[in-house]
């Protein structure tokens, strides 16, 4: 649409600048305004450019929750919320999950992985960009059929930015035995890789908790004291975190998250320990001191800069505690699932 | 002591510039001469752009609400002026003027197209009516 004709002659770079800045819901619209649009919008290099602005400048971010309609709790839906003012944006439904609902197993770089509920070694797995309604299917997995009975199946995902791709780590755990399974999918090559099982275990165990922070898995496993296993989804090597003495399983629930990009672990009711990965070793950057007065059930880390809990009266309403201010503000959320995940809006699989 | 910029117009007139305000533009800064033609912008903005470094020049923090009101309202011109203070800042590489420009004719797009964007249309009339929108807003 630029015409050098007419005083309105706008140059590439602007046109990108501009462009850029817009929801992807409108950029897709535009792409049937004339051919150069199109071109310009479908371009890989103007994808990255659009999710890499939304990354730097924290817009278009937004919360997926799993959560109920206000005044009708028997009803749940899956939606996006803003990640300002929490109001629900956008409800999402997929057409391979209409009977069950499905579950987001992660979200990363503007792409995110959902499959079922309950996941047994024959569910389908996809990764989906829910802006522009473009969904991937993953071929079938190869570790064979166990009854569910016996084994769990842990799903992650997450973008590595060094190998600039995105992967699916499956992680099967069979009762009586002490290793894990991990099968690893990469969406560049579309196909999935068995991985060595890691010798490290050699106690039962069990997960409590799972992570993802630049391309790399973190697993939470306990079995008398906590251990961290680590799986870095590009160079496909196990690693281990040493978790300090001091966070131990009978004073309560741990919980492993992401605070300024880098792995950490919350644990407490009222008073919350925050340990932070430095150099090798957790350390204790702060303690959080929730209202006195309640319990609180933690769900997780928020922009940096904010803890999302549930108080223990309050039944599935989620609330939010400013870590700059210490206040605790209500986001009107009735969630009816634990794990919250932030999308960040993109264009990506536009292209694909 | 402090240097003195000229910065002429399209159309022959010549702003003076104080270094401070003259030196927010990559392309005067990375020039060998105080003296900058400016090829296809007339003085009617050369001069808005002139003011704006100005502003920001004496401001010492971007960050405060009157120099964030003020940019406000400064970009709240009609889309003709918008675009050639675009055309501009561009050539004069004042990212963060760019920047405030680009950004408030994304909104204007947002704010024109986005309950047509909600609503459901038969996909023959989508490409006429994106087209119109985006026509009567410049481009």
């Amino acid at each position: 649409m630029k015409d050098s004709h007419t005083k309105n002659f706008i140059c590439e770079d602007i046109l990108i600048n501009i462009l850029a800045r817009l929801p992807a819901k409108s950029l897709v619209r535009f792409m049937c305004v004339c051919k150069s649009w199109s071109n310009l919008i479908g371009s890989s290099s103007f994808i990255s450019t659009h999710l890499n602005r939304n990354i730097k400048n924290h817009d278009h971010h937004y919360l997926i929750s799993h959560h109920y309609y206000r005044g009708a709790r028997d009803r749940s839906l899956i939606s996006l919320f803003s990640n300002e003012t929490f109001e629900q944006c956008l409800e999402l439904q997929h057409p391979s999950w209409t009977k069950e609902r499905f579950r987001v197993y992660g979200s990363s770089n503007g792409l995110v992985c959902i499959s079922d509920k309950r996941l047994s070694s024959t569910s389908s797995i996809c990764i989906w960009n829910p802006s522009i309604r473009k969904s991937i299917s993953l071929p079938k997995t190869y570790i064979p059929d166990h009854s569910c009975l016996v084994s769990e199946i842990y799903l992650s995902f997450c973008f590595h930015p060094t190998h600039n791709d995105y992967k699916v780590v499956k992680m099967l755990h069979e009762w009586n035995k002490l290793s894990m399974e991990v099968e690893v999918y990469s969406l560049s090559n579309n196909s999935w890789k068995v991985i060595e099982i890691t010798p490290w275990l050699n106690s039962s165990w069990y997960l409590t908790g799972y992570e993802v922070c630049n391309g790399i898995v973190y697993w939470l496993i306990s079995g008398g004291h906590y251990r961290i296993v680590s799986f870095d989804t590009g160079s496909e090597k196990f690693g281990e975190l040493v978790v300090p003495e001091h966070i131990l399983p009978v004073k309560g629930a741990v919980k492993i998250e992401v605070y300024k990009e880098t792995i950490c672990l919350l644990q407490g009711q009222t008073d919350v320990d925050l340990w932070v990965l430095q150099e090798g070793s957790f350390q204790r950057l702060r303690t959080i001191l929730l209202p006195r007065a309640n319990i609180f059930i933690l769900i997780g880390l928020f922009t940096d800069n904010g803890l999302l809990v549930q108080e223990q009266s309050r039944f599935t309403e989620l609330d939010l505690f400013d870590l700059e201010s210490n206040q605790l503000k209500s986001t009107g959320i009735l969630m009816c699932q634990r794990k919250l995940h932030t999308y960040i809006e993109s264009l990506v699989l536009l292209d694909h | 002591m402090s240097r003195v910029f000229k910065l002429k117009s399209s159309d022959n007139e010549t702003f003076e510039v104080e270094e401070a305000a003259a030196l927010l533009s990559e392309t005067i800064k990375s020039s060998s001469s105080t003296e900058i033609t400016v090829p296809n912008v007339k003085a009617e903005i050369l001069g808005k752009v002139v003011e704006w470094c100005n502003k920001h020049a004496e401001s010492e923090d971007t960050k405060d609400q009157l120099i964030k009101e003020w940019d406000a309202e400064f970009v709240s011109v009609d889309q003709h002026v918008l675009f050639k203070l675009i055309t501009a800042a561009d050539y004069l590489q004042i990212k963060e003027l760019v920047d405030q420009l680009t950004q408030r004719v994304g909104d204007m797009i947002k704010a024109k197209t986005l309950k047509t964007v909600e609503m459901t249309y038969p996909t023959f009339n989508v490409e006429r009516e994106v087209q119109e929108e985006l026509k009567s807003l410049g481009f």
